[in-house]
């Protein structure tokens, strides 16, 4: 795993432009980031990233199986009662993923530790599947990268297949996508991915999460009142329980992607459970509960809350003394600790690994960087390549 | 290493790790610049591209009248299947929440309020009966039809209460998939609220002045 510097493509923003990547810059910062690389050998992507990526996915499917059904794990997860058999119901239903994003620390010495898994709201979607791609091609064209250079990046493929799978097993549902007013990132992942299901002929719709309505007959609707059986929403679970018409998804006339049982996947409260299931994984870092923090030997932890977003609320604590904090709107429902691990850097820069799934295949990877230890919404975003 | 062809693709024998090829043409998008086209219209746009082999014929019946001299039915039968209709119309047809959100799309003095009160709704312009079968039943379904963009009979498209286009003003008979004439048509209920989710992104937005927030994703 090396880092290069390389020439940006002259036209770039243009291209961004036309094909709707409106966010590459993001409150006068850059976002995408092209003017250098990581570079991976194909044993580094097939045996470090690939490879475990799939064992942690079927790790944690074994650890949702486990806290679906016993309430004391439900409460520790912070979900409200109230859901608990709605949640039961999705996981022995076999509701369908769609997607996750593993966040992987990983140097390309040593094997890479799972940080978090998102597994509800997944987002860089756009940026991995399409744009890196099209960057790989277009820099190989121009002669920047050479002809052998690939990338771990069967993303948008798979999503296609994907999307057509489930196009298969429903042929007359519409699929609808949802995401929240005001913001353009969220905006865009959700068009594209709506973009992937309409090229696997699935037929679609959009409406804004605040837009949605509940009908007398306990339907969700669209702001043309038609009923809403099926949505995919950017938008997390652990919100949704706490809402208004949270009480009515009980009533299951709406399935969902990500399906409610990715309400425990996504949760941090995983950790700890993967940690006891699998202690010692060379995947995973020792993780603990709050009641059981004196098992830990470690004297760096890093706090996380269990429902935070983009690395918001974190703290990283030594010999019981937090050495650095971020600052944010969670961690109201609680904590887990989990070994500190250093990112690696390279020059003045973190680098983070996301490792993608579609459904329980791995997909593709994702780098984000950033001068700050704990990666935040304003990280960079740059691609990669596979070379031997 | 050398290209083999499997299912007239080329497949280079070593596995790429990446996408074979993404569709440019159709990843160029403009969300700002997005037409937004009424769901009924687009609808109806739809059905007028769609072809289905399953069909089969149906009369058009537009009243009670028509019914009795039109069709083998009993003056006794035709109310039957005039109020059956009548009733599954009040209950699919589409609902609007003004009049004249349903008047422009069904025309002036096309729309009455439902009967449960509330909301508005084109009026039934008749009901389908199979040639088929061509017998009464008092459980038979009978779906109703309505003209879309019905001021005056030249223009206008006939459709069920989804949208579906079956023919044009004036057409007794028409040819409909047999789900149009068999299965009855979803509930269509009024929303009564909106703005139920979304509150606690709203909430966490304004920690920190929400200047920094780009994603509800993670």
């Amino acid at each position: 795993m090396l880092r290069f510097s390389i020439e940006e493509r002259s036209d770039w923003q243009q291209q961004a432009e036309d094909y709707g990547f409106h966010f590459h810059t993001m409150y006068g910062e850059p976002y995408w980031d092209e003017s250098a690389y990581y570079r991976f050998t194909l044993s580094q992507i097939e045996k470090d990233i690939e490879d475990p990526t799939e064992e942690i996915h079927q790790m944690c499917l074994h650890v949702v199986d486990k806290v679906i059904s016993n309430e004391a794990l439900l409460t520790r997860f912070g979900i409200p009662e109230y859901y608990w058999d709605y949640i039961l119901r999705s996981w022995q239903r076999q509701d369908p993923s769609l997607y996750s994003r593993l966040d992987l620390a990983y140097s390309g010495k040593s094997p890479a530790k799972l940080l978090e898994n998102n597994a509800d709201t997944p987002t860089s979607v756009y940026e991995t599947g399409f744009w890196q791609w099209l960057w790989l091609e277009q820099q190989v064209d121009n002669r920047k990268l050479p002809q052998s250079a690939d990338q771990f990046n069967s993303l948008q493929e798979k999503l296609i297949e994907r999307f057509y799978h489930l196009h298969k097993q429903h042929p007359h549902w519409h699929l609808h996508f949802a995401c929240c007013q005001g913001s353009i990132e969220d905006r865009g992942t959700v068009q594209y991915l709506q973009d992937c299901a309409h090229q696997a002929g699935l037929p679609t719709g959009f409406t804004y999460v605040e837009d949605i309505g509940l009908a007398e007959s306990g339907e969700y609707t669209n702001l043309e009142n038609q009923p809403l059986h099926w949505l995919f929403k950017l938008y997390p679970w652990e919100f949704m329980f706490q809402e208004e018409f949270g009480q009515s998804l009980t009533e299951d006339r709406c399935r969902f992607i990500e399906p409610p049982w990715k309400s425990i996947l996504s949760n941090k409260a995983i950790l700890p459970l993967l940690w006891k299931e699998f202690k010692g994984h060379p995947n995973l870092l020792p993780a603990f509960f709050e009641e059981d923090i004196t098992q830990a030997n470690e004297t760096t932890l890093v706090k996380k809350p269990l429902f935070s977003r983009e690395g918001a609320n974190i703290s990283i604590i030594q010999n019981e003394k937090a050495m650095m904090n971020t600052e944010g709107p969670y961690g109201s429902e609680g904590f887990i600790y989990q070994a500190y691990t250093p990112l690696p850097k390279f020059g003045d820069q973190y680098a983070l690994i996301g490792s993608w799934l579609v459904n329980d295949k791995a997909a593709g990877m994702s780098i984000r960087e950033d001068r700050q230890l704990i990666t935040q919404d304003m990280s960079r975003y740059l691609p990669h390549i596979i070379v031997e | 290493m050398y290209d083999l062809l499997i299912d007239g693709e080329v497949m280079s024998e070593h596995k790429m790790k990446r996408s074979k090829k993404l569709r440019l043409d159709l990843m160029s998008k403009q969300t700002a610049a997005k037409v937004t086209v009424t769901p009924m219209a687009l609808a109806i746009a739809a059905s007028l591209a769609g072809c289905s082999s399953n069909e089969e014929q149906a009369q058009v019946v537009k009243s009670v009248a028509d019914c009795v001299q039109n069709t083998s039915y009993t003056e006794e039968q035709c109310k039957v299947a005039y109020e059956n209709a009548l009733a599954e119309s009040e209950r699919t047809a589409p609902k609007y929440d003004s009049v004249s959100a349903c008047e422009s799309e069904f025309g002036a003095n096309q729309c009455h309020q439902s009967s449960s009160g509330g909301w508005f709704m084109p009026f039934m312009a008749g009901y389908l009966v199979s040639s088929a079968l061509d017998s009464f039943s008092r459980d038979r379904h009978y779906s109703p039809v309505y003209v879309y963009g019905g001021s005056g009979y030249n223009n206008g498209y006939v459709m069920t209460g989804n949208g579906s286009v079956v023919g044009r003003p004036g057409d007794r008979y028409v040819n409909v998939s047999r789900d149009t004439l068999n299965k009855p048509l979803p509930t269509v209920n009024r929303t009564i609220s909106r703005g139920g989710f979304g509150s606690q992104a709203a909430a966490k937005s304004n920690w920190g002045g929400g200047s920094r927030r780009s994603s509800w994703g993670g």
